[in-house]
C-alpha cells in the first residue's frame, strides 16, 4: 500500500456552534441541511463533528470535470443553504456564518486551505502532490484549530511524552524555534520521537503532508460488517438506536481484538420500502461505542425529520472503512483508572436506563456570564464518555461580566421561563423595595432581604452590576443587575451567608447561593 | 504450676477473619493538603459515610472529593440540579469525571438509583430527600461499605429548597462515620457597595465516631486548591 494521503475537500464552519446557540437551534439540527445540501453533488461525505464536512474528490472530481468547479460547486450550495438556515435572523448571528472550503492532499493541509479561504470567501484548492510546500509556510499554530481534523494529541499514542495538547506542542515548538510545519518538517523524524514520543512520529508525518497514520500494512480482520435484520420493521427509534448500540458493541470488540479502531464507519439503514439511509462518518481519534451510537443517532433523527421514511425500518448495517491501530486505548491490567471509567459508565448506562436519560448529566461548558447558565447539564447518552474533554476551566477567563471568583455552589436558573429561581424582596432601611434606575443607580443601600417568609439583615453587599445580554436580538435580549449581598438570618444564631440576588423586570430573584 | 494466661480475644478473631477472609483493604481516597491535619487516616476511609453540614457544606463537600477525582475516581453528585460547575471547578475536582443525578424522591426508588451508582462511582456526593427513611438509608451505606466508595451526605442550608423551608435541623437518617462540620466564619472583600466576596474563611469540625478526638482548623476555602475559574 502506498503510503500517500488521499485528496480531500473539508468544508468547515469554525464557529458553527455559536451560530447555532444564535440561531436558538441545536448545533446538529442546524447543521443538517448543510451537510444535505452537501450530499445533493457528493454522495457520501464524512460528517465528524457539526460545522465539518470532508469527502474524498477523486469520484467527484472526475464526474465534474476537476477541483476547482467541484470546490466552487459545493461552496455555491453551502452557501444556499447557509442562507435559508440563518433565514431572518439577526445581523449579528451573521458575524459566526463564515466557513471556509479547502482542496489538498491530506486533511491537515485541506483544512488548513479550509482556513485560509474564510478570509477569501472562495474555495483554496491546493494542487495536487503541493501539500508539503504548502504546508511548509503555515503556522504550527494551525494544529490547536485542527484537532477535529487530526485528532487529539493523545490519540492511538501511548506515551506521549510532556504534552497533552496542541497548545502544549505549539508552544513548545515556538520554543525550539519551530515556527512553521517547513521548520518542522526539516527535522529527522528520529529527533522528533527524540523529543516529542510516539507523538513525534504523527507530528513528523503531519508537517510531510502525510496522513497522521500511516496506512496498515497488518492484513483487514475477517467479517468486519455487522449487519442486523429484523423480521419485521420496526416502528420505534429507540428500539434502532438499542440495536446500533449492540452492533457498536460487537464491531468496536471485534476490531480491539485486532488491535484496531476505526476511523470511518459507514452506516446503512434501510426501511421496509427499499428506502435508504447511508451516510460515512469520520472521527480522527477512533469511534469509540458511544460515538457510533451517537452518530446512528444523528443520521436516523435526520432521515426521520428531512425524509419521512414511509415504514419502518429493517435492517441496520455498520461497515468500517478505515481502520487505524489502536495502541493508546488498552485497559491497565490490575484495575487502575481505565478500569474505573468502565465502571462509571457501566453504572451510568444501568441508571439511565431505569430511571430516563435525562435523569443522569454531565456538565458541557457554554460561556456565558449567569452562572446557571455558563454550564449546560447533557444527557449522559448524548454524550461520548470515554473520551470526554471539558472545556471551560481556562476558557472562563475570557468572560467579562461573570461572576468574580470564588463561584457560588448553588446556582439557579434566573430567566423568567424556567422558574428555577425564587423570588426575593431586596428592601431597604425603610423597607421600601429597592430600585436601581436605568443608569444603574441604586434607590437606596440595601438594608434587608426576604427569602420565602425569612427576615435576613444585609450585612455587606458588592454591586450593582449590570449585565446586558442579547441586546441586539429582541426576542433573547436580557437586562439586569446582579447583587452580590452577604446577610445574617435574623434571630437565629450568627451565621453569615452570602447570595447573589438578581434585579429582572423590578422583579429580585435569588440566583446563587455560597452553600 | 506456672499455667501462661490465655490472652482471649487475639487467636479468635484472627481465625475468625481468616476463615470470613479479610476485605482487600484499599488506601484511603487522597484529599487537599490544607484537609489532611483534620483526618487521623490522611485521607477519605473507603466504605465510609461523611456527613457535611454547615453553612459551607457542599462546597467543603466538593474539595473533599476534589484530590481523589484529579486522580482518576469518578464523582456522582445526587439530588443537587442546581450545583454551581464553577464552584466544582474551583473546588479541583477533574470536571470530565463528574455527573449529576436526580434520582426519584421516593425512599425506595431513591435508594436503588443511588445504590446503582455506588457501584461505579468512588465518590458520590448526596443531598437525601426529606423521605428517606433511616432502613433505606443503613441500607445504602451498607452497600458503601462493600463496594469500597465513599459516601459524603450534604445536608443543604435553608433556603435552598425553593418553596419548601426545610427544618433547621433535618433528621439524621445516615449514621455517619465522620462529621464534617464547616461555617464560615470570614468573608472578605466584600464592603458597603465596593468590590466583591474575594475570600472565604471556614472553619471545619472533624468529629464523630470513627474520630479519636475532635480536630479543627480553620481552612481559607477559596484557595484549598489552586484552580481558579477567573
Amino acid at each position: 500500500m502506498r503510503d500517500e494521503p488521499t485528496r480531500v475537500v473539508v468544508v468547515q464552519f469554525p464557529h458553527w456552534s455559536l451560530l447555532a446557540a444564535a440561531l436558538g437551534r441545536g448545533a446538529r439540527s442546524a447543521f443538517e441541511p448543510i451537510v444535505r445540501a452537501v450530499v445533493a453533488h457528493v454522495p457520501l461525505v464524512e460528517v465528524t463533528a457539526p460545522g465539518i464536512i470532508m469527502f474524498a474528490t477523486r469520484g467527484p472530481s472526475r464526474y465534474v470535470g476537476g477541483d476547482t468547479p467541484l470546490a466552487a460547486l459545493v461552496h455555491t450550495a453551502v452557501a444556499d443553504a447557509l442562507r435559508a438556515v440563518i433565514g431572518d435572523a439577526h445581523q449579528h448571528a451573521q458575524t459566526h456564518a463564515g466557513f471556509g472550503i479547502g482542496v489538498a492532499d491530506g486533511r491537515l493541509a485541506a483544512a488548513i486551505a479550509a482556513r485560509h479561504s474564510m478570509q477569501t470567501s472562495a474555495p483554496v484548492v491546493v494542487p495536487s502532490g503541493a501539500a508539503h510546500h504548502w504546508l511548509a509556510d503555515a503556522s504550527v499554530r494551525a494544529l490547536v484549530e485542527c484537532v477535529d481534523v487530526i485528532g487529539a494529541v493523545g490519540a492511538g499514542v501511548p506515551d506521549t511524552a510532556d504534552v497533552s495538547s496542541y497548545r502544549d506542542v505549539v508552544s513548545l515548538l515556538e520554543r525550539l524555534g519551530l515556527y512553521r510545519f517547513g521548520d518542522v518538517a526539516a527535522l529527522r523524524e528520529a529527533d522528533l520521537i527524540g523529543r516529542f514520543g510516539a507523538f513525534g512520529r504523527d507530528l513528523s508525518r503531519l508537517a510531510r503532508g502525510l496522513d497522521r497514520h500511516p496506512p496498515l500494512t497488518a492484513p483487514a480482520p475477517p467479517d468486519r460488517v455487522c449487519m442486523r435484520q429484523f423480521d419485521a420493521p420496526v416502528e420505534s427509534r429507540d428500539a434502532v438506536v438499542a440495536t446500533a448500540d449492540e452492533l457498536a458493541v460487537g464491531l468496536t470488540d471485534h476490531l480491539a481484538a485486532h488491535g484496531l479502531v476505526a476511523v470511518r464507519v459507514h452506516v446503512l439503514i434501510e426501511s421496509d420500502h427499499g428506502e435508504r439511509s447511508e451516510r460515512m462518518w469520520y472521527r480522527a481519534d477512533g469511534l469509540g461505542t458511544r460515538a457510533i451510537v451517537e452518530s446512528v443517532r444523528w443520521q436516523l433523527d435526520a432521515w426521520i425529520q428531512h425524509d419521512a421514511p414511509t415504514s419502518g425500518v429493517v435492517a441496520v448495517r455498520l461497515s468500517p472503512e478505515q481502520v487505524i491501530a489502536n495502541t493508546g486505548r488498552q485497559a491497565t491490567l490490575w484495575g487502575g483508572e481505565r478500569d474505573g471509567d468502565r465502571h462509571a459508565q457501566r453504572a451510568i448506562r444501568r441508571v439511565a436506563d431505569v430511571n430516563g436519560a435525562e435523569s443522569v448529566t454531565v456538565p458541557a461548558w457554554r460561556g456565558g456570564r449567569d452562572p446557571a447558565r455558563m454550564f449546560e447539564f447533557v444527557r449522559s447518552d448524548a454524550v461520548d464518555l470515554e473520551r470526554r474533554v471539558v472545556s471551560g476551566g481556562d476558557a472562563a477567563v475570557g468572560w467579562r461580566g461573570a461572576v468574580p471568583s470564588p463561584s457560588p455552589s448553588l446556582v439557579f436558573d434566573t430567566s423568567e421561563l424556567s422558574n428555577g429561581a425564587p423570588e426575593i424582596a431586596v428592601l431597604d432601611a425603610r423597607q421600601r423595595p429597592l430600585v436601581v434606575n436605568a443608569r444603574h443607580a441604586m434607590s437606596a443601600e440595601p438594608a434587608r432581604v426576604l427569602i420565602n417568609d425569612v427576615v435576613y439583615d444585609v450585612v455587606a453587599w458588592a454591586g450593582p452590576w449590570p449585565v446586558e445580554e442579547c441586546w441586539w436580538d429582541q426576542r433573547r435580549a436580557r437586562r439586569t443587575v446582579r447583587l452580590q449581598l452577604l446577610v445574617r438570618d435574623v434571630g437565629s444564631l450568627p451565621v453569615t451567608r452570602a447570595m447573589i440576588a438578581v434585579l429582572e423586570r423590578s422583579v429580585w430573584r435569588l440566583a446563587a447561593w455560597y452553600a | 504450676m506456672g499455667r501462661t494466661p490465655v490472652r482471649y480475644g487475639v487467636g479468635v478473631a484472627t481465625d475468625l477473619r481468616s476463615h470470613l477472609g479479610t476485605p482487600v483493604v484499599r488506601a484511603p481516597l487522597p484529599i487537599a493538603p490544607s484537609f489532611t491535619p483534620l483526618f487521623a487516616d490522611g485521607g477519605l476511609v473507603r466504605g465510609r459515610t461523611v456527613a457535611c453540614t454547615g453553612d459551607a457544606a457542599l462546597s467543603t463537600a466538593l474539595a473533599l472529593a476534589a484530590s481523589a477525582t484529579r486522580l482518576g475516581s469518578w464523582l456522582a453528585v445526587i439530588g443537587v440540579p442546581q450545583l454551581g460547575v464553577g464552584a466544582a471547578i474551583e473546588a479541583g475536582v477533574a470536571i470530565e469525571r463528574i455527573v449529576l443525578a436526580q434520582p426519584p424522591r421516593a425512599s425506595r426508588e431513591w435508594v436503588a438509583t443511588v445504590a446503582a451508582l455506588v457501584e461505579g462511582f468512588d465518590v458520590l456526593i448526596v443531598a437525601p430527600p426529606t423521605s428517606l427513611s433511616a432502613h433505606d438509608a443503613r441500607r445504602l451505606q451498607t452497600r458503601v461499605a462493600a463496594r469500597q466508595s465513599v459516601l459524603i451526605v450534604v445536608h443543604l442550608p435553608p433556603p435552598l429548597a425553593p418553596h419548601t423551608r426545610l427544618a433547621p435541623h433535618a433528621p439524621q437518617v445516615f449514621g455517619a462515620d465522620l462529621d464534617v462540620r464547616a461555617d464560615t466564619v470570614a468573608w472578605s472583600g466584600i464592603e458597603q457597595g465596593g468590590s466583591h466576596i474575594t475570600q472565604r474563611m471556614v472553619h471545619v469540625r472533624v468529629s464523630g465516631r470513627r474520630c479519636a478526638s475532635p480536630r479543627e482548623a480553620t481552612i481559607d476555602l477559596s484557595c484549598a486548591t489552586n484552580q481558579r475559574v477567573s
